[in-house]
């Protein structure tokens, strides 16, 4: 730990402000005290919240200062004025609940949202050398592709290390899959799996519980497991120095460190961590290298990043130069010269979760635009639940007027009575902030549900939590006090005296102005809402090219090794399943690359390549445009490759059928196009479609084995079925998935912020609404009168209903014309995300305004009809 | 009967201040009663004990030496003074001789 032991300075500061100077040094020594013994036996975090509370929980006569005659009439107007609002919130019950809930759902969502964006924002940020630490990602333009990854290739970090003094530390991680673990009868397919170099803790600040940081992953085949993944192995056992089966149960790991569990705010998410020196080929000077290496540098403080970064780039002529050569065929100028390049550049740690946007990261990457639609709807929800409580108080104002004529009659200056007011909504929000803290802790692990991710703070998990509520609080009671105090500042002691002020006459402007704001915001979430959801609809249910329903995946099926066809044939002697076919990938998973030449022309060709098997086309439903697909037919197939139409549109020929490719894969054969499919999408909708190659898949390749399942309802013994039939041909786990729901997955980010969206949406209209059952509520209440006049007068229901809402449903539909726009603007700007997206539909705008209408009008109807309905007999015998 | 009056918790704190005799300064009479009496206290209700305490007179103070674990401050240490131990010993009087006028069988409870 760099960091050092510190009395944390807010509370301190506060202690200074109320504390007697005589009694000041032994005080705070006593404090001082516990804190640095806390801070030493139960860590600094929690002695810094045990020492605020202490600050507070001193914060009494004994130790404060002596007060001098004039703060004591002070103290004595306050505590008059803490009656005076108690007995008022008291009278006015039903206001004073409208208002405290309102005001509690809104900043409970502040909070929640709050927490959500610390985490995000605070990814990475916990190893001592966060600032200094950097990734070496890869950029470059590789046959007319952009491409960005987060990768880099694996000679790099030891280059770095050697020949950069600038770099004071360098390790590597890699990722490879998932691994097949087992220690006696516990057996899983762990994907939480990634290895690194034995300078891992050096560069990170992961806490070992056991084992040593230096040595950890010196040896070959040493296994670091976090505490959970420990206990799931091992028990209670200490497994420190014990075996462990990876793959096939033919190599033992031995376990060398125990690591504390992975903060949530870290990018780097593992469950074991392997020795990088397990594998030589990982470690072998060879620059050109398919798998996920990850290279992450310590810099010196004083490196100049940017010289660096320029430095590094000789590495590539001088040391991938040679090998690109042996691959392409072509000298690296010429290479260069057909317009490819690629580069090295540094991504700072600290800001890999929100601003990396390579390709193959480590973690989920965060998204920074998501955070300020966040943070939006945070404050959104939040203003919407103060402007309640200004229109509430304003309207209430005439009941107050009187007791301000008098105050004003007795002496008192304006200041005061602005003061009395703030104090007045800092009391209401205060208990609203508890509650709304209640509400906090009640609904966190739905909340969690919902974003789909554990969140590395609480608000106890630092002393500036508590602090930070405590202000929020107040400013919220401060924000909705200032205007209200203001107007009830102003009465002239004369004019409310004699009787002359109409009850909630003044600032109705402001209240219309008000509830316009909040409807509009209401608005604007429920189309956001709307629009959220019909882009992830239509990424869903659109023709994606392949058909994705009814197919059952099994992975792993190189498991079965020699018994794979015999499983296939088992496979296919139930009726209820159609094709069966094993792939290399399939879309929505990690494609490989290969690259691909014309016959005697000079320019590669990257595309995306997958090894399929014969019903391949007819399992996926993909349409041929011209030739045909692999056929058990033809002998030579081994040696043909299909294409779809962008593959055919990149090398630009006319016919693609029969062309000879070469590739470096294949050295001193030809492969001939023999089909071309259509364009189907093997990516999200976020990307275009790309160029694909497929090829016949070698015996016993790596991969999966898809089915066609049919619809029905023995599906569960369709799953059976093939569970057995695989535990026939082997004893290993079986594992497998619904395609549909697996590509589904490719959309959890938007999905997430959908179901955010609508609960923050319901949420927000639900405090509109409240306000509203207020104000109308209110408006009934002082026009009793009128209303029972009128009535005797001959009125009927229908326009003393038209009379009341009058003043209600015309902000509304203000609210709705300025909402539209707005809402157009934001959600066209979210839609930028997707390669392939819908247009906005103004039924969206029709629905959510609709909704808002629907939803005000019942809540205010309730009131209304009780109001009209009202004996008039009873509302003028009042006096 | 004389008119001293001392509550539960202050009369623990003055009976603390008298067991750590030489070192009876807050943080250390915290750590004793939550040692002996297992109950969770914390400092700032010491701290008003020993004022009121003092000012009443039944405890006197002086600063010890800086000490760099309290960040270089000083300590107050507390002494019970003549007149706290009369009040101690009025207390524990009080209270003994109301105990040994509790009838025997005011203890004695029937079973069933």
């Amino acid at each position: 730990m760099n960091k050092q032991i510190n009395i944390p300075k807010i509370p301190h500061t506060f202690f200074k402000w109320y504390c007697r100077q005589e009694r000041y040094e032994e005080l705070h020594g006593d404090l001082e005290e516990f804190f640095y013994e806390r801070a030493a036996e139960k860590g600094l975090s929690r002695a810094r919240l045990y020492y605020l509370l202490d600050v507070i929980r001193c914060c009494q006569p004994y130790a404060w200062k002596k007060t001098k005659g004039q703060t004591n009439s002070n103290l004595i107007m306050f505590r008059n004025y803490y009656f005076t609002a108690t007995r008022n919130l008291v009278k006015h019950k039903n206001y004073f609940l409208l208002n405290i809930s309102g005001l509690a759902i809104g900043i409970a969502s502040f909070i929640l949202i709050s927490l959500y964006l610390v985490n995000e924002l605070s990814y990475d940020r916990f190893h001592a050398n966060f600032e200094n630490t950097y990734r070496v990602q890869t950029k470059g333009n590789i046959n007319g592709q952009i491409v960005d990854w987060a990768t880099s290739n694996p000679p790099l970090a030891k280059t770095l290390l050697n020949e950069y003094p600038e770099t004071a530390r360098a390790t590597r991680i890699r990722r490879s899959g998932s691994w097949f673990i087992s220690r006696e009868d516990q057996k899983f397919y762990e994907d939480g799996v990634l290895f690194a170099d034995s300078t891992f803790f050096q560069v990170f600040d992961f806490k070992l519980l056991a084992g040593d940081p230096k040595t950890a992953l010196v040896h070959p085949r040493s296994m670091v497991l976090t505490e959970t993944y420990a206990r799931k192995y091992f028990g209670d056992e200490d497994p420190m120095g014990k075996e462990i089966a990876v793959e096939q149960d033919t190599i033992f790991y031995k376990v060398t460190g125990i690591a504390e569990n992975i903060p949530a705010n870290s990018h780097i998410q593992f469950d074991m961590l392997g020795s990088m020196s397990s594998y030589d080929e990982w470690n072998d000077d060879g620059w050109v290298d398919s798998g996920i290496n990850y290279t992450y540098v310590v810099l010196h403080e004083n490196a100049v990043i940017a010289s660096l970064e320029e430095k590094i780039q000789e590495i590539i002529p001088k040391y991938i130069g040679p090998e690109i050569e042996y691959y392409t065929g072509r000298t690296y100028a010429e290479w260069q010269k057909a317009g490819n390049s690629t580069s090295f550049y540094l991504m700072p740690l600290k800001k890999i979760h929100l601003q990396s946007e390579a390709s193959n990261d480590l973690g989920v990457p965060g998204n920074s635009s998501y955070l300020y639609i966040y943070g939006l709807v945070g404050i959104i929800i939040l203003f919407i639940a103060i402007f309640n409580f200004v229109n509430l108080a304003t309207a209430q104002s005439a009941t107050r007027a009187r007791e301000v004529g008098v105050r004003k009659v007795m002496g008192s200056t304006k200041t005061a009575l602005v003061y009395q007011f703030i104090f007045e909504s800092v009391i209401v929000s205060l208990i609203a902030t508890v509650l709304a803290v209640i509400i906090v802790v009640v609904v966190m692990p739905s909340f969690i549900d919902l974003v789909g991710k554990e969140l590395a703070f609480s608000m106890g998990s630092s002393y500036l939590g508590p602090l930070l509520i405590v202000g929020l609080a107040f400013m919220v009671g401060f924000l909705a006090g200032c205007y209200p105090a203001f107007v009830l500042s102003t009465f002239q002691p004369v004019e409310v005296l004699k009787g002359t002020l109409r009850p909630g006459s003044k600032s109705g402007w402001m209240r219309n102005f008000l509830v316009i704001i909040q409807f509009t915001a209401s608005i604007m979430i429920i189309t956001g809402t709307l629009v959220i959801y019909h882009q992830i609809d239509f990424m869903l249910t659109k023709n994606l090219g392949f058909d994705k329903e009814q197919i059952l995946v099994v992975r792993k099926p190189e498991l079965l090794k020699t018994h794979l066809d015999a499983f296939k044939n088992d496979l296919l002697q139930n009726p209820a399943i159609k094709t069966v076919v094993n792939s290399k990938t399939i879309p929505g998973k990690e494609y490989a690359k290969r690259s691909y030449r014309k016959q005697g022309a000079p320019e590669t060709f990257l595309f995306m390549h997958n090894h399929v098997n014969f019903d391949y086309r007819e399992l996926m439903g993909l349409e041929l445009v011209s030739g045909r697909f692999f056929s058990k037919a033809h002998k030579q197939d081994t040696n043909a490759v299909v294409i779809n139409v962008a593959a055919a549109k990149a090398f630009g020929f006319e016919d693609p059928i029969g062309q000879k490719l070469t590739t470096p894969w294949k050295p001193g054969q030809l492969v001939e196009i023999i089909g071309v499919v259509k364009d189907y999408h093997t990516e999200s909708l976020h990307k275009r479609i790309e160029p694909i190659a497929l090829e016949l898949i070698p015996n016993n390749t790596s991969g999966y084995v898809s089915m066609k399942i049919s619809n029905g309802e023995a599906i569960r013994e369709t799953i059976a079925y093939v569970q057995d039939t695989w535990s026939k041909h082997t004893d290993k786990p079986f594992d497998y998935f619904f395609f549909d729901e697996d590509y589904e997955h490719l959309y959890r980010s938007e999905a997430t912020t959908g179901q955010i969206f609508v609960v923050f949406a319901i949420l927000s209209i639900f405090i509109a609404c409240l306000g509203l059952i207020g104000l109308i509520t209110f408006t009934a209440s002082v026009r009793k009168k009128e209303i029972g006049i009128r009535k005797v007068l001959g009125a009927g229901t229908r326009s003393l209903i038209r009379l009341l809402s009058n003043d209600i449903v015309r902000p509304m539909m203000i609210a709705t014309l300025l909402a539209c726009p707005i809402a157009f603007l934001a959600s066209d700007y979210w839609l930028q995300n997707f390669a392939s997206r819908i247009s906005i539909s103004p039924w969206s705008y029709i629905l959510s305004t609709c909704i808002v209408i629907l939803i005000g009008s019942i809540a205010i109807s309730f009131q209304t009809i009780k109001a009209t309905r009202n004996n008039p007999v009873d509302s003028l015998r009042q006096e | 009967m004389s008119r001293i009056h001392l509550g539960e918790f202050e009369e623990i704190v003055l009976l603390t201040v008298g067991v750590l005799y030489d070192d009876a300064y807050a943080v250390a009479i915290t750590k004793e009663i939550t040692k002996q009496s297992g109950r969770s206290v914390n400092v700032s209700a010491v701290h008003k004990s020993l004022y009121r305490l003092e000012k009443k007179g039944m405890l006197d103070s002086r600063l010890g030496d800086p000490e760099s674990k309290r960040g270089g401050k000083r300590k107050r240490l507390f002494s019970i003074t003549p007149f706290g131990k009369k009040a101690l010993d009025e207390s524990m009087e009080l209270r003994m001789s109301l105990r040994t006028q509790i009838p025997e069988l005011a203890f004695k409870w029937q079973m069933g």
